[in-house]
């Protein structure tokens, strides 16, 4: 067996991971694998700051169901990836972070661009290596891919110290081994329990979150509610597992959810929670969730079943073998679905706002409706966010990015440039806030650098309209470092990355706009300017449940 | 009331440091540890006193039932086996018998989380 150095090998290992793009930056510690990567049969993709590197991964991954790969030197560069892995952890994305390391010898030394990444990282990953021997890369990268993929998905931190790239062996790649990342089947006893909870139910509802989509059970999902017929709510990261114009779906429930949906969950006598987790931001206050509800909760990650709410049935495992097994009519529940229905009917949003400026509503559900099945939405964090949520309709879970656990602002551009290079098949739309673009304003150059299609829709509101929001209504409207009335001209900046761009003001401009973004090729910015005064409604207030949620506008 | 569990747990780059770190995280007070190397100096015998956070009246949030931990543990991919003891005995308790006994699925209690 010829030798190879580490670093070599790392390579041959993505390559046999079937890896076909990398997102990266070079420096000292990390030059062996940047040597070696030269004609390696993955493209790298070159962004401009490594926190853009870890969201481009983590876009990557979202959007394909594949590993995402990233890549840094030491020091400066493995923190700068720090955001973007916290948030692969939050929200289950399969991710390796591959990270130079200073020499053997350096380490705990304080050497130059020392940090100990591996505890800096500790409690965000999924798991991590530090390698300390080049014999154990085989092992190692064999293992980082596993772990990363299977069971509940997670970031897996690989840092190898720069020797150990430069260092010969021979080394070999060892197979996958699928059958230790196949989750175990959930046992028949807690299957049989939930039948049974199902059977004597007579007000039920599914709260389905991200867990579906990750778990490839979208198809026993939609057979399990084609054959029960129960309303669905879904959590921020599942929205699409059901198609949004399926009529058993309510909406998004929670924080910013719709009043049918909260108000279904607070009156239903069984909640079946598929794939989530309890979140607070779901939930409200949780003891006043669902407050009548036995509880059937399902997921493949057995400690989140029972971690916040008691469980009556607990369904840990394989989701997908459970609930074609729960596939059954539900005759008793007729009366209580025709509830929900109506009031899903009653409680419609009405997108005929006052007024001739720009109703981000009511411009999202256009381009929601216009948009077509391979259209993929990134979003930034803020008000933004939570109106794509609530007005995009989404048919897939894998079309919706979005920052769901850690509300990283910054997220949507370099998201949308992994999901870009991972679905060629999509067009990609990155909708974002004044706020949050300029967090990874940089990587506007990686787009035009590779001439990435990636529309950018800039919701322009000059200020941090989330923080805004809530200073408005629960700091008696004393507001505090949110002004961003000096924002840069986007157009013009837009054009200075070299990539087109153009400025819309008036609510008849939308279609227009709408045009340009689904039909243009190559990369786009549409810079959108709305009242500073609009508001994210419904909003369930901090300390109450889900059931006072509050409405302020014509809505109410 | 303090509570014991028991860790067997593979030897490998920060694996003391990472469990340590996760029972603290996810809310529980580390009151007392003892680990020791196996004769094949594969993998270390953990043995942790621990407790629940309280939180400061007038929080309405509860503290963690601290049968919520060993499956929070068990996640970690260097954990073998674990087992949770109910009140803490002193160092000495017998080694962990089976990765399995980790608390019981759907057996829990409501948190409170504002």
């Amino acid at each position: 067996m010829p030798e190879m150095s580490g670093a070599s090998f790392v390579c041959r290992a993505l390559e046999a991971e079937g890896v076909d793009y990398i997102f990266g930056y070079p420096g000292g510690a990390i030059m062996p694998f940047y040597d070696a990567i030269v004609g390696a049969k993955f493209k790298h993709i070159l962004v401009r700051h490594e926190q853009g590197a870890a969201f481009a991964a983590n876009g990557y991954a979202r959007a394909s169901g594949r590993v995402g790969v990233c890549v840094a030197t030491s020091g400066p560069g493995t923190t700068n990836l720090v955001t973007g892995i916290a948030d692969a952890f939050m929200d289950s994305v399969p991710m390796v972070c591959i990270t130079g390391q200073v020499r053997s010898h350096l380490i705990g030394t304080d050497a130059f661009q020392e940090v100990d990444i591996f505890g800096i990282t500790l409690p965000i990953v999924k798991h991590s290596f530090l390698v300390r021997n080049v014999h154990d890369l085989p092992f190692v990268m064999q293992e980082a891919f596993r772990i990363a993929r299977s069971g509940r998905p997670g970031p897996v931190l690989v840092d190898i110290p720069r020797d150990i790239q430069e260092a010969p062996a021979e080394l070999k790649l060892l197979p996958r081994k699928l059958d230790e990342e196949r989750p175990p089947a959930p046992s028949k006893e807690s299957i049989e329990k939930a039948a049974q909870l199902l059977r004597d139910c007579r007000k039920p509802i599914v709260y389905a979150g991200g867990g579906v989509g990750m778990a490839n059970a979208i198809e026993e999902f939609r057979g399990f509610i084609k054959a029960t017929q129960i309303p669905v709510v879904h959590t921020l990261k599942g929205l699409g597992t059901l198609p949004y114009n399926d009529p058993l779906f309510l909406g998004m429930l929670g924080m910013h959810g719709f009043k049918q949906s909260n108000l279904a969950v607070q009156e239903c006598d069984l909640l079946i929670c598929i794939g989530a987790r309890f979140d607070d931001r779901a939930t409200g206050v949780l003891a006043k969730f669902a407050p009548n509800a036995k509880v059937i909760h399902m997921d493949v990650d057995a400690s989140e079943v029972g971690k916040l709410r008691k469980a009556e049935a607990g369904v840990a495992g394989d989701i997908r073998p459970a609930l074609k097994a729960l596939s059954f009519p539900l005759p008793q529940i007729a009366e209580w679905r025709a509830a929900c229905l109506k009031s899903k009917q009653d409680y419609a949003w009405k997108y005929n706002a006052p007024g001739d400026g720009v109703y981000v509503p009511a411009m999202l559900k256009e381009l929601g409706d216009r948009a077509d099945d391979k259209t993929i939405i990134s979003c930034d964090v803020g008000q933004h966010q939570m109106w794509v949520a609530q007005h995009y309709g989404f048919r897939r879970p894998e079309h919706h990015l979005t920052s769901g656990g850690s509300g990283a602002m910054g997220f949507g551009l370099p998201a949308a440039i992994g999901a870009a290079l991972s679905r060629p098949d999509c067009r990609v739309i990155c909708v974002s806030g004044d706020g949050s673009i300029m967090m990874n304003i940089q990587e506007m150059a990686t787009l035009n650098r590779y001439k990435i299609p990636v529309k950018i829709l800039l919701v322009d509101n000059q200020a941090l309209g989330m923080v805004r929001q809530w200073q408005e209504l629960f700091f008696a409207k004393k507001y505090s470092e949110i002004d961003l009335s000096d924002n840069p001209d986007f157009v013009k900046l837009s054009e200075a990355f070299g990539i087109p761009a153009f400025f819309v003001r008036e609510r008849k401009d939308v279609p227009r706009a709408i045009d340009r973004l689904l039909n243009e090729p190559g990369p786009l910015l549409v810079h959108v300017s709305i009242e500073q005064a609009a508001n994210v409604w419904p909003l369930v207030p901090p300390k109450k449940s889900n059931a006072e949620m509050e409405i302020h506008d014509h809505n109410k | 009331m303090s509570s014991t569990l028991y860790v067997r747990l593979k030897k490998a780059e920060g694996s003391l440091v990472r469990l340590l770190g996760q029972i603290g995280r996810r809310g529980y007070d580390v009151l007392g540890v003892r680990a020791e190397l196996s004769a094949d100096r594969k993998a270390f015998d953990v043995i942790v006193e621990f407790e629940p956070f309280m939180p400061v009246p007038p929080a309405v949030q509860e503290a963690r039932p601290a049968d919520v931990l060993p499956r929070l543990v068990e996640k970690l991919v260097e954990v073998e086996k674990v087992e949770l003891r109910g009140p803490a005995t002193k160092a000495g308790a017998p080694a962990p018998k089976s990765k399995a006994a980790a608390g019981k699925a759907g057996d829990m209690h409501f948190m409170d989380n504002e």
